[in-house]
């Protein structure tokens, strides 16, 4: 209706010159559109291509969408064939309008039973893999892990059968053993996410108040990239996680470093200094277990008082991964990540094991992050704007530190591994 | 159209059978001030309370009390356990059952250590100073579920965060929260 009386106007020719612009940019963003597609679909480095399982329970939806695509593209192939053909050879060339018929049940009933047969057989095969996905019984580890706006908290459940003898917490890279079939329990502090590695499963929701099971299973040691899979507000697209799968005796040494003691920096060294900044500025919101007060007290955060989903991530092993802030930025530089990504399955352990040091440390953009977190990642942590949350922060606030309390803490940072 | 009629008609056929007056009843003595976390029997029981739980599928464990043994159940662990680990600062559901003769309630200890305002369940209505939460009494059979927030992590608590029966003595599931 719009148009229409838009037409009627005097403005409706330079409406019209508008029009065919639109129409133009239309057809140039399709032909863009397409030509990306195109394009992306030679890439050889796309870690989050489903097209290339790496274990097991991806290699099992592998083996489903191989052949349904192949039919669905077969099948597709043959529509738009034939639609193209019919187009052409009875359009409209002034001939008579030939003789209208009404029906024709043997041809119906076939185009009816042929799609019913293939998606039959489709089905059966579908329904059989769905189920081996939801298998839970044949877990060998379990992992907790916990979304929230917007980064992934997992937490090893005491297991001593892998030396998991304390609750081991940490977030955005997932620490698995290689060739072991690990059970997911996932759930959500805020809203529904959603736990993507396309190389090794397919998409889990995690839900408040449900706990939902995914399968991962990594055939080889390596990093597997991810992404949350569900919309999540301002940062979804900067929520991230890693898969990392180590070799058994490599994933040992990482447990039992991860249930190592809480090592206090030496007396007189910035990094001493930094852990008093931490005290005084983080702690309200970040666990660092072990991390004693002057007077001697263990420092216990509250982030169920200061962040709204109640939550924020443990710091006390931070140098022992390789991301953060929901593996949005690396804690290593370029070379020292390519290193470890482009390693070799026999080496890779040991340089993921080796964590992050002084001269690997990616120290701008974790700088960046403590000068004003949400400068560099979109996150709803302005003090003006919280009425809505109780003066709760989504994500982590600016906290104005000085120049001279950054050098601190990243001197203090690099101590926790 | 007939159907939703029929169920607002149900609602409030139901309402009037009086099904919860006693708990109305109970809230306008106080009752509820004084938390039975005990082996005491309340003068008040919400007996519609069992077998219509609807958390079924995602509870974080199923507490299961069985020839007198507790223990936990948990998806993902082939065996019953003695140890559950949830996410701190978020609410999780338990399930108790239980195959006792006897009524059983669950208990949940909240430790020492709750978040600001005193406040480490998620339920609200005022409760006895002890820092404690728990089920009905339930026949054998029945089944209640209890959600609890753990805002503070085991670490920062005096003693072990546990889920216990009253009358079932050396027993508990340790709750270990992160
Ligand atoms: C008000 C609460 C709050 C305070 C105070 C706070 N942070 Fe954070 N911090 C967060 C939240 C929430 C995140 C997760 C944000 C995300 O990834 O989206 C975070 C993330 C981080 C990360 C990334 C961790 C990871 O594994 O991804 C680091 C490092 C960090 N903060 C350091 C600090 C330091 C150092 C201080 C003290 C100067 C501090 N934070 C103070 C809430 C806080
Ligand atoms: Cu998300």
């Amino acid at each position: 209706m719009n148009h229409r009386d838009s037409n009627e106007t005097p403005a409706g020719g330079r409406l019209s010159v508008a029009r065919v612009k639109a129409h133009r940019f239309g057809q140039r963003a399709l032909v863009a559109t397409g030509a990306i597609a195109l394009l992306g679909s030679c890439a050889t480095n796309a870690p989050q291509d489903t097209w290339q399982p790496k274990g097991p329970n991806a290699k099992m939806i592998d083996d489903l969408q191989q052949p349904v695509f192949a039919v669905a593209g077969i099948i597709g192939i043959i529509v738009s064939v034939a639609i193209a053909y019919v187009i052409w050879r009875y359009k409209d060339r002034g001939q008579p309008i030939p003789e209208q018929t009404h029906g024709k049940p043997a041809l119906e009933i076939t185009l009816t039973v042929i799609p019913a047969l293939i998606l039959a057989v489709v089905g059966v095969f579908t329904f059989r893999v769905i189920f081996d996905l939801a298998r839970t019984d044949d877990t060998q580890l379990v992992i907790n892990v916990t979304g929230q706006q917007w980064w992934w908290e997992y937490d090893y459940p005491v297991q001593n059968e892998w030396g998991i003898t304390q609750p081991i917490i940490s977030s955005g890279q997932l620490v698995m053993p290689a060739g072991t079939k690990v059970l997911l329990r996932e759930t959500s502090r805020d809203v529904i996410h959603s736990y993507w590695i396309p190389a090794l499963n397919g998409k889990r929701d995690a839900v408040p108040g449900r706990i939902h099971t995914l399968r991962l299973e990594a055939d080889e040691p390596g990093i597997y990239a991810g992404q949350c899979t569900e919309f999540c507000g301002l940062s979804h697209a900067n929520m991230r996680m890693e898969a990392v799968a180590l070799s058994k005796e490599d994933f040992a040494s990482w447990i039992a470093n991860q249930q190592a003691a809480y090592q206090t920096p030496a007396e007189g060294t910035l990094a001493k200094e930094g852990e008093a900044v931490f005290l005084n500025q983080c702690v309200r919101c970040h666990q660092v277990d072990g991390l004693k007060r002057p007077d001697g007290t263990l420092a216990i955060a509250a982030p169920d008082e200061n962040v709204w989903s109640g939550a924020a991530p443990n710091l006390t092993k931070l140098m022992t991964r390789n991301t953060f802030a929901g593996a949005m930025f690396d804690l290593l530089r370029d070379a020292c990540r390519d290193d470890v990504w482009k390693a070799d399955s026999a080496e890779f352990g040991a340089k993921y094991l080796a964590g992050v040091d002084e001269a690997c440390l990616n120290v701008n953009d974790l700088r960046a992050w403590l000068r004003n977190a949400p400068e560099v990642k979109p996150m709803y942590a302005n003090p003006a704007l919280l009425t809505e949350t109780n003066g709760k922060y989504r994500g982590m606030p600016n906290l104005g530190l000085s120049e001279s309390d950054i050098d601190k803490l990243v001197a203090y940072l690099l101590t926790l591994k | 159209m007939a159907g939703a009629v029929g169920i607002v008609a149900g609602g409030i056929a139901g309402q009037g059978a009086g099904l919860r007056s006693d708990l109305a009843e109970a809230a306008a003595e106080g009752h509820f001030l004084h938390r039975e976390c005990g082996e005491e029997k309340s003068k008040y029981f919400d007996k519609k309370a069992m077998k219509t739980i609807s958390l079924r599928t995602n509870p974080v464990a199923i507490v299961e009390l069985r020839d007198g043994v507790l223990s936990a159940i948990m998806t993902g662990f082939n065996e019953p356990q003695k140890i559950v680990s949830v996410p701190r600062g978020n609410p999780v559901t338990f399930i108790f059952r239980n195959f006792d003769d006897a009524e059983r309630r669950m208990v949940a200890s909240l430790g020492t250590a709750m978040a600001a305002g005193g406040e480490a369940s998620t339920e609200k209505e005022g409760h006895s100073d002890s820092n404690e939460t728990c089920t009905q009494l339930i026949p054998r059979g029945a089944e209640q579920a209890l959600t609890v927030t753990y805002a503070k992590p085991s670490i920062a608590q005096e003693d072990p965060l546990t889920l216990t029966v009253p009358g079932v003595s050396g027993q508990a599931i340790e709750v270990v929260v992160p």
